[in-house]
Parts: structure tokens; C-alpha cells; sequence
């Protein structure tokens, strides 16, 4: 056998070991897009893996479109009046619907929404003392964020926020808004995270 | 594509050199216009997304730069933003294919609360891509043959890649009965932070609703098919990108939607680009 035949034998025994390997991936791929999430090996650190880089997806979800939340702020300063309630996500939206390569702003609607939900999910945990949800870290990121980002005054003494999630029923096919959250605090006595 | 088929596929040459060479060129391009539309965002971000630093040190050196863009954004910024200007000038080789995973990885951290489909693309992307050197590389005629057949299984898994982001959407559609009457669709309207509002009224006609979800449902399933055959595989991939546009102008996702469309050059062959060169005017060749 001359050496470029060899090469060859050689080469080919490499690509059969990579082949495996795509094959093998192939079928993992499958397994995990087509198998419900309660059979063998989808809590395993290989399909974390896999869900994590691989297998990316699945985008628009039922349970990630049937709800909308929304978050309403209005605040009040050491003197003066309550101001009006404004949907600052909306704002965010029409800021980039007139400038499209503002992109960021999108962003920071989506910042927005995600230090509300961060909060909102801590309120479970400690929904038997309010005190104690205006402490907790991403309360405070959350306060931190509407004061400096989207109200952007030093003086707020109140800021009440109104956080409500408007759901799709499929049985009346129609939306339901309910009013998940309806809190008002002193961004003040909530705590320094920086 | 057989078994025998794809070890004579992996085993002979570097396939399409020039096309993967342009791929890569073309992710780094636009995690460049990411990085520089994102700044303000992801300025905003790092004041309030405390990163912790990691205990290992290898941990330490992979992610130094997220830890120190708290207090040094613009400093990590503009060092990754020259990396990656001089990574679209050179010649694409190990080196520059492991710092773009080192900057991907880092900026995914970063901006870890705004992260959306984008940024795990390209972490896939920047995984693959570490392995798309075609200059020789090895001396020994062994490493050369495993630089050569891991240069084309890494051009095929990011292949496969993207085929499976498809398979796994069309599939949990497939599966789910709001997809299925075109439901989903009137949920999607009703989602604020996504829906441009020129497009809400359109999706509340269950009519077009139930076309419109079918639609993308056999899209994506058929993707998965398609965008292997040479009679199909360019029309497949000008449907994505019409696909893609689509969803960025009524969901406002532009930047999901350029991420995929530069991810389908990876199923650019060298003779497409010949074949554009031979019909562009004589003008512009030159």
C-alpha cells in the first residue's frame, strides 16, 4: 500500500468516527425536540447542554405568547401632584417606531420588563411581608432602574406602580386583563444595590 | 445523504472554503453593528446587572472582560470591538475563531437579562466557527486530515445547527392547538412589548390568522428538507430571509432576523458565488 493510499485509509477512518458522532447528534436532536419533556434523559446535563446550544428553541411558545404584561408607573415628588400614569414600554416603542436604528430602546423596554418580572416573581416568596419585598435585591434593582432610567428625577418620593398581565382565553376567545400587581413605595427608603 | 456519502463528503477537501470564509467574516460584521447598536442598552444594563467574579481561574480568564465592563463598559467595549475589526481583515485561522468565542461568550454574559434567540445562535455559531480554518495549519499529513474532516463537520453541525432551530419550532407548533386554529396569532397581537401596532388589526382576522400560522408551520418543517437538495436550496433560503424579514418588521425583532439570514451563508457553496459574479455587470467585478 503506497502512502497516499493510506493517507486515504486514514483519512477516511477519521471522517467515520466524525460521522458517527453527527449521526449520534442527529438523533439526539430528534429525541429532544420530539419526546415530551418527562421521559429519560431531558433532565440529564447532556440535554442541558443540548437545549443550551445546540438544539436552540423552540421560539413563540403558547405559554410565552398567551400573556402580555404590562407595567404602568406614575410617581409623585417631594412637592407636587401625582403625575400621570404612563406606560413607559409604549413610550420605548414609539421612540424607535420614529427612529428605527434606536434599537436600544427596545432593549430597554426589555431591561424594563425583565427587572419587573424579577421582582414580581420575589413577591411569592415573600408575600407575607411587604417590608421585606422592598428589600430584597430585585425589588431595589427595579426601584433603581424606574427612578434613574425612566423617570430620571432626583427628588420621587412616591412611585406607584400598576403591573397587569392580560391573558388569552381560548375557551372565549377573547383577553382577560387582570391586575397582578398594584404597589406604591418611597424609592428612598428601598435600598442602595450599588 | 447516505453514510458512505458523508464520509467521502467529510473526507475529501475542505468544502467550500471561500463560502465558509465569507460566513464567518459575516457573523463578525455583525456582532460588530450588535455591539455598537447595543451600547446604549447594554450601558444602562452592566449599572444594574452586578456579574460576579468567577472562583476557578480558568473561570477568571474566560470571563474577565464581563466582570470588568462593570466598571470599565466602554474600555471592554471598544477592546472588543478592535479584536473583532482586526479578526474581519485577517486571515480566519484558530486563533481569531477562539477569541471570537471568548468575545461572544463574554458580551452573552454581559447582557445575560436582554439575551434573546440571537445571542444563543451565535454562542452556537462562535463554537463551530473555532473549528472553520482551511489554511493548512499541520506539517504531518495526519493532522491535516483531521484539521480537513473537523473543518467539514464543523461546517455541517452548524449546518445542522440551524436546521434543528427550525425542526424544534415547527415541531412545538405542530404540537399545540392555538398554532394549529391560528390562535396564536391573535395571542401574538395582543403582545405589546412585541407587536408593531401598523400590523395588530391585520391578526385579528381568524381567516388570515389560521393561513398565516400553517404558513409558518410548513416553513419551518420543510426547511428541514429542503435546504439540503441543489434545486431547492436557494429558494429555501430566499424564503427564510423574506421569512425573517417578516418577523422583524411586524414582531421588531431585527435582530433575530439578521442573525439567521447571515447563518444561511454557512449553505452557500464557492460555485454560488461564482455564479453571482458571472451575472453582476462588468462594472462591479472590477
Amino acid at each position: 500500500m503506497n502512502s497516499s493510499a493510506s493517507h486515504d485509509v486514514y483519512i477516511r477512518k477519521v471522517a467515520a468516527c466524525f460521522a458517527w458522532m453527527i449521526v449520534i447528534h442527529v438523533l439526539a436532536c430528534i429525541y429532544f425536540t420530539v419526546t415530551p419533556k418527562y421521559y429519560p434523559l431531558h433532565r440529564t446535563a447532556i440535554a442541558l447542554l443540548y437545549k443550551r446550544v445546540f438544539l436552540i428553541g423552540p421560539f413563540y411558545t403558547e405559554h410565552r405568547i398567551s400573556i402580555s404584561p404590562s407595567l404602568y408607573i406614575r410617581y409623585k415628588e417631594s412637592v407636587g401632584e401625582w403625575s400621570p400614569l404612563v406606560d413607559y414600554g409604549s413610550d420605548l416603542h414609539r421612540q424607535y417606531y420614529s427612529a428605527p436604528w434606536r434599537y436600544d430602546r427596545l432593549k430597554q423596554d426589555d431591561l424594563m420588563r425583565h427587572f419587573m418580572r424579577e421582582a414580581f416573581n420575589t413577591k411569592w416568596k415573600h408575600s407575607h411581608d411587604p417590608a421585606e419585598i422592598s428589600n430584597t435585591k430585585q425589588f431595589c434593582t427595579l426601584s433603581a432602574f424606574i427612578t434613574k432610567e425612566l423617570i430620571g428625577k432626583e427628588n420621587v418620593d412616591s412611585i406607584h406602580l400598576i403591573y397587569s398581565f392580560s391573558a388569552f382565553s381560548a375557551e372565549q376567545s377573547a383577553f382577560k386583563v387582570d391586575t397582578v400587581w398594584n404597589i406604591t413605595f418611597n424609592p428612598k427608603q428601598t435600598c442602595d444595590i450599588r | 445523504m447516505t453514510y458512505d456519502r458523508l464520509i467521502a463528503w467529510l473526507s475529501s477537501g475542505f468544502q467550500n472554503q471561500k463560502a465558509v470564509t465569507v460566513f464567518c467574516k459575516a457573523v463578525l460584521i455583525l456582532t460588530l453593528l450588535r455591539i455598537l447598536f447595543l451600547w446604549n442598552a447594554s450601558l444602562v444594563m452592566v449599572k444594574y446587572h452586578h456579574l460576579s467574579t468567577p472562583r476557578s481561574w480558568s473561570g477568571k480568564i474566560m470571563l474577565a472582560p464581563s466582570v470588568l465592563a462593570g466598571d470599565h463598559f466602554s474600555l471592554v467595549y471598544i477592546f472588543f470591538i478592535t479584536l473583532l475589526i482586526i479578526g474581519v481583515f485577517i486571515r480566519w485561522n484558530y486563533l481569531s475563531g477562539a477569541i471570537f468565542f471568548w468575545i461572544t461568550l463574554n458580551l452573552y454574559r454581559i447582557t445575560m437579562p436582554l439575551t434573546n434567540g440571537a445571542d444563543q445562535v451565535q454562542l452556537a455559531l462562535a463554537v463551530c466557527m473555532i473549528f472553520m480554518v482551511s489554511t493548512p495549519y499541520f506539517k504531518s499529513p495526519k493532522m491535516m486530515a483531521w484539521q480537513n474532516v473537523v473543518f467539514n463537520a464543523s461546517v455541517l453541525a452548524t449546518q445542522l445547527i440551524i436546521v434543528f432551530v427550525y425542526f424544534i419550532s415547527g415541531w412545538d407548533k405542530l404540537m399545540t392547538a392555538s398554532w394549529r386554529t391560528g390562535d396564536a396569532f391573535l395571542m401574538i397581537s395582543n403582545l405589546q412589548h412585541l407587536i408593531n401596532p401598523f400590523f395588530k388589526d391585520l391578526l385579528t382576522n381568524s381567516i388570515i390568522n389560521i393561513a398565516l400560522a400553517w404558513i409558518t408551520i410548513l416553513f419551518e418543517l420543510t426547511f428541514v428538507v429542503f435546504v439540503w437538495f441543489r434545486s431547492t436550496r436557494i429558494f429555501t433560503l430566499i424564503a427564510g430571509v423574506l421569512f425573517h424579514v417578516t418577523i422583524a418588521i411586524v414582531l421588531n425583532l431585527p435582530e433575530f432576523a439578521l442573525m439567521m439570514s447571515v447563518s444561511y451563508l454557512v449553505f452557500l457553496k464557492d460555485t454560488d458565488y461564482v455564479f453571482i459574479k458571472n451575472r453582476l455587470p462588468e462594472s462591479s467585478k472590477s
